[in-house]
């Protein structure tokens, strides 16, 4: 295998690095952002963005799912989050989601209808897994489905908008790319 | 497919999403409402000797907040006491929630319902329902107002977010975490523990409503919406206007089914 195929396929450190940073800042959106909004998911306009960021960066499949992880085991862990160390499964579903589609629309995550999609089916897939979690270890189901609603429209409406704002801070920024192994670079301009 | 189709797929999809969860949130509301309930959990009569906080304007929460909506915490002037419900909401209920019956006499002036919810293990009680503002519940009886008199033997709480305090029912706090037969509030960060409690008068409508009621005897209902399970809740009811040594509260509370 080539080494430019090798990098192609799987995370360098550098994107690692960034994909990192970019969970922490989930962590911090989640944990400390407060808003008088008296909405539930009205915060996923925060959340997605770091989520779209980091996949529009790296452009490699698995980037919104290794975000997920890492900041769902940090909010899981240490941000005080209700279902404890299962968040973590909110995360990789909303990472996943996003992973996904961005395969669907590939090269055009810059494009604000893709950004709302990209925000809107993510923060709803979280929503969908919290929903899940918490009907089947906490709560019953019928105290879940009488705020679903709401809930679900604003997860819908506001992880969009976040989505927005990330596709016009990609498009800005979208011409930085992330430092590659030297040998790669040999390899590309020979 | 083209780029354009997929959006518009896409959005379509996103736009049926939001359709659907109110689909279902429509037919979660309608269902049946269940009115029997198991025995009593509480039934106690309290008297004016049991309010004894006070008085002040403010219930405890990581600020001071009114008692009753557009209060004054700084010169209200209320007589608090709290009752343990010795329950919580029954999880396999279709509207999971605590019944509280009350009868009022001798009351001349407001009293105001709120609720703050226990969960074992968590340290302290970091929930309550919201006073103010969108969102916000509570129950307030209102009969035959006359100037506060001063009741004796009352004391001042000594904290509004980090304090121990004790409840007027005879048998004592249902969950004795500190040895002392108190519970403790511990909220923290204001803005918090404000959204999953409520009062409301209709169980079909779980995120409760302000009540403003001249009935002397009624009934009304708290119940939780959070993810985290409550293990019991704990009612504050203050008391303005003149206490006198009529004044009687007799509070029922039961499980639906």
């Amino acid at each position: 295998m080539s080494t430019s195929l090798t990098s192609r396929k799987y995370f360098l450190v550098y994107e690692i690095s960034f994909l990192s940073l970019m969970a922490a800042l989930v962590y911090v959106f989640k944990t400390y952002f407060r808003t008088p909004i008296q909405l539930p998911g009205h915060t996923a306009i925060f959340w997605v963005i770091p989520f779209i960021i980091g996949i529009g960066i790296t452009c490699k499949f698995g980037s919104g799912t290794y975000i997920g992880i890492l900041s769902g085991l940090l909010i899981g862990f240490i941000g005080m989050a209700d279902t404890g160390p299962l968040k973590v499964f909110e995360y990789v579903a909303m990472g996943f989601t996003m992973d996904v589609l961005s395969v669907v629309f590939r090269g055009y995550l810059t494009n604000i209808a893709v950004g709302f999609v990209l925000g809107s089916l993510g923060s709803f897939a979280k929503l969908i897994v919290n929903y899940s979690i918490t009907g089947a270890i906490v709560t019953n189901a019928n105290v879940i489905l009488v705020g679903i609603g709401v809930a679900g429209a604003t997860h819908l409406i506001f992880g969009g908008a976040g989505g927005v704002i990330s596709s016009i801070v990609l498009s800005r920024i979208q011409h930085i790319k992330l430092p590659t192994r030297i040998l790669d670079k040999k390899k590309t301009e020979s | 497919m083209e780029f354009k189709s997929r959006v518009i797929v896409s959005l379509v999809v996103v736009a049926v999403l939001i359709v659907a969860v109110f689909a279902i949130q429509f037919i979660a509301l309608n269902q049946e409402v269940s009115t029997t309930h198991g025995e009593y959990r509480l039934d106690e009569t309290f008297t004016s000797q049991d309010l004894i906080y006070g008085s002040q304007g403010w219930a405890p929460y990581a600020s001071k907040i009114p008692l009753i909506p557009g209060g004054n915490v700084d010169s209200d002037q209320f007589y608090i006491m709290f009752v343990d419900l010795n329950a919580t909401s029954n999880l396999n209920s279709t509207f999971p929630r605590v019944q509280v019956d009350y009868i009022f006499t001798g009351l001349h002036g407001i009293a105001a319902f709120h609720v703050y919810g226990y969960i074992q293990g968590n340290g302290g009680i970091q929930w309550t329902n919201r006073v103010e503002g969108a969102g916000a519940n509570g129950y307030y009886v209102t009969n035959d107002p006359k100037p506060t008199t001063a009741l004796n033997g009352t004391e001042a709480m000594e904290d509004y977010s980090q304090v121990y305090f004790k409840v007027a029912n005879t048998a004592g706090v249902s969950f004795d975490d500190y040895g002392n037969n108190t519970y403790f509030m511990r909220f923290g960060k204001a803005g918090g523990g404000l959204n999953s409690l409520h009062i409301t008068t209709n169980p079909q409508v779980p995120t409760g409503q302000v009540t403003n009621t001249s009935n002397l005897a009624g009934t009304f209902f708290v119940n939780f919406t959070g993810d985290r399970t409550q293990n019991d809740f704990i009612l504050l009811v203050a008391v303005n206007g003149a206490i006198e040594s009529d004044f009687s509260l007799h509070l029922k509370s039961s499980v639906p089914d």
